[in-house]
């Protein structure tokens, strides 16, 4: 196969990206450059040295571009890259686990993208080929993904050009978020990190305090703070606290915009298909069965406004993460549909798996332990309340008291939310303490099972169970033991009697 | 083709009942020397920086006798876990169960085997000793690691798994993910 007679240069040569990838590394080095020479000047660090490990950087660019090859046979992606160290990959396509396309704001002109393909191993083994026409990266993956379902098509075929059928030509819209749902999302749900990404890390590369920016602009609270009564003071308290909020949740809106603007989720053949970005467009396509679990979640603003985000997850590398929104959706690894509404989860939820988890019944966790804690703590804070300084002061008391409340309260609603259900062959672990979470996964996607029990939950018959996915490990805690015994025999019969997902 | 079959719980293959085999009878024994040396080493620099030091009296008695105590202890915890370790192995899976406080029992159906390691430390060479590691895909790949086997017992049972997954895998077609492309017609 040579590239002349596809026209696209899907073949066995080894490639060099063009040079208009140096773009991507360059937009990284001045998000890194900007606060160091701001940070130079404002720490009166020496200038020379910025200079200098900027240069040093920029080298690095130029000779990670220069000593970069890859090339796509006919059963894998090839990378060839580093000058200091020289890295060989081969990523076969039947380890692939998605692959997506990348399109930040400054490639938008010049109508290049960049190329990400995820595989089943350890995080570094993610191919990027950064700086490709469009329609290049579209053969590519269809040509990777015409090879691994069946592999009859050649790379003739599939190298075709515009005949080519991509991901996008036969997928069809599902769903879409509107700003409106976007802007509601950014208030529900944190998303300042993503807006604020760049300022932290700002800060941490410059040793620079918040306090040493105030001390140079001049601000002096002792000056400020000095004679103010406590009304002032408290006032200035309040507002201050305010204005953080506001400023966090404009930056959260921000945030929750830039990750997902133009938010759209087709379905393909065999998966789903997701659009979203504002200053760089992200492409997902994950075929359905590469899909371990599927999280509902709910924060507590979510849960007034009857919204909930949806998760698609994915084989996760690394320590086990317990928030699936956190910073691997960031980076896109997991697809987040964002402030779903709740009638409208079904929808979303079917493109992967048929479940209603509202719909089930949930066997809830033990009582005696909530009791247990409940007195426990109870015991803690009368004690708090009997300190002698409350023989003084009513108000501490009260104050006691309602935290007390609170307390046992929230434990409550905890212990309440927790419940396992189990239909046909899924699982479904609810949890939450003022949002209701689900984990939701295929008892064939189980990698293993554990049951643990303390001495005390051992004289009473409880039993914890956790469930291992690829993607998430679900506990459910304080179930009759004969119970938890029985899932897991069910599970593990499941699993190795060989049953198919489907 | 969606299909629910009923499965009758009673009849399924329960793994409480699997037979539980004890670690080799040296490892607990080694385990425990490694406890007490590590507390001794320790408390001998104690003693020697309390002689060399000026130090209050009380000090004298209470610094070394409180960590003589926690070494004492966890040598204790660390024998009786060694003591109570305990593995099974099944056509389908490996199961072990530990703990001293908390009784943990994990099941490793094989098929989800990634892959097995075998690691000897200089002690456990000394002793003729091995442990064995499971991994299987994703979040915490380690999914558990048998320590305290005879080298013999440690290569024959990663001989079974390999075999073993193999052969599941060839019956049923499924890789260790369940997500072989060719399945989930949907």
């Amino acid at each position: 196969m040579t590239p002349e007679d596809t026209g696209s240069r899907i073949g066995d040569d080894w490639r060099r990206l063009s040079p208009w990838s140096m773009l991507q590394s360059v937009a990284k080095l001045v998000s890194f450059a900007v606060p160091l020479v701001l940070g130079a000047a404002l720490a009166s660090l020496d200038l020379m040295t910025a200079a200098a490990i900027i240069g040093v950087a920029a080298l690095n660019v130029v000779l990670g571009y220069l000593f970069y090859r890859f090339r796509i046979s006919d059963t894998a992606v090839e990378v060839r890259q580093g000058w200091l160290q020289r890295t060989h990959l081969e990523l076969s396509f039947d380890r692939i686990q998605n692959i997506g396309i990348e399109e930040p704001f400054y490639f938008r002109l010049l109508g290049i993208v960049t190329l990400k393909i995820d595989s089943a191993g350890s995080a570094t083994e993610e191919v990027r080929v950064a700086a490709i026409r469009r329609a290049e990266a579209e053969s590519i993956r269809a040509f990777i993904k015409a090879r691994r379902s069946g592999g009859e098509a050649t790379s003739n075929e599939a190298g075709g050009g515009e005949a080519t059928p991509t991901p996008t030509d036969d997928a069809e819209l599902r769903f879409t978020r509107s700003l409106g749902d976007l802007v509601i999302h950014g208030i529900t749900n944190n998303r300042a990190f993503i807006a604020i990404a760049g300022l932290f890390g700002l800060m941490s590369q410059t040793n620079l305090s918040p306090m040493d920016l105030v001390r140079r602009l001049g601000i002096d609270f002792d000056v400020m703070f000095a004679g103010m009564s406590m009304v002032r003071l408290a006032v200035l308290i309040v507002v201050a606290a305010l204005l953080s909020i506001g400023l966090t949740a404009l930056l959260s809106v921000l945030g929750s915009i830039m990750a997902y603007y133009g938010f759209a989720m087709y379905r393909t053949s065999n998966g789903i298909l997701v659009k979203r970005g504002l200053l760089t467009r992200h492409e997902i396509h994950v075929e359905k069965s590469r899909i371990q679990s599927i999280a509902l979640r709910q924060d507590w603003l979510d849960l007034l406004i009857g919204r909930r985000n949806v998760v698609f997850e994915p084989v996760a590398h690394g320590p086990a993460v317990s928030n699936p929104e956190s910073a691997a959706a960031a980076q896109g690894k997991r697809i987040l549909v964002p402030s779903v509404r709740l009638q409208e989860t079904a929808a979303v939820t079917d493109e992967v798996l048929r479940v209603r988890p509202e719909a089930l019944r949930y066997t809830p966790a033990s009582k005696r332990p909530f009791y247990r804690f409940a007195i426990f703590f109870s015991i803690i804070y009368a004690m708090y309340a009997a300190l002698p300084l409350s023989r003084q002061a009513w108000w501490f008391v009260a104050g006691v008291a309602v935290i007390w409340a609170l307390h046992t309260a929230l434990m409550f609603m905890n212990w309440k939310r927790k419940g396992l259900a189990i239909d046909g062959d899924i699982v479904v672990v609810r949890s939450g303490i003022i949002g209701v979470n689900y984990a939701i996964f295929q008892t064939v996607k189980l990698q293993r099972i554990t049951r643990v029990q303390s001495l005390l939950m051992r004289r009473r018959k409880l039993s914890t169970l956790v469930f291992s996915t690829a993607s998430t490990a679900a506990r459910m805690p304080y179930l009759d033991t004969r119970f938890a015994n029985s899932v897991m025999d069910y599970c593990l019969y499941t699993v190795e009697a060989g049953h198919k997902p489907g | 083709m969606f299909t629910n079959p009923n499965v009758p719980l009673d009849s399924l293959p329960a793994f409480a009942g699997a037979e539980y085999h004890p670690m080799d009878a040296r490892y607990p024994r080694l385990v425990l020397g490694v406890a007490s040396a590590f507390g001794l080493v320790i408390l001998a620099v104690l003693v020697v920086v309390l002689l060399v030091k000026d130090v209050p009296a009380a000090l004298r008695w209470i610094a070394p006798g409180g960590v003589l105590l926690l070494f004492t202890w966890i040598s204790g915890v660390s024998y009786t876990y060694a003591r109570l370790l305990r593995f099974a192995v099944r056509e389908h899976d490996v199961i072990l169960r530990s703990g001293v406080f908390f009784r943990k029992e994990t099941v490793q159906p094989i098929s989800r085997v990634q892959h097995v390691e075998r690691v000897q430390g200089p002690l456990d060479k000394r002793f003729g000793l091995a442990k064995l590691k499971l991994y299987s895909a994703g979040t915490g790949g380690l999914s558990f690691a048998i320590p305290g086997l005879t080298e013999e017992t440690a290569l024959r049972l990663q001989g079974f798994i390999l075999e073993r997954r193999r052969e599941i895998r060839d019956t049923t077609g499924l890789d260790g993910i369940a997500d072989s492309p060719e399945t989930s017609p949907g």
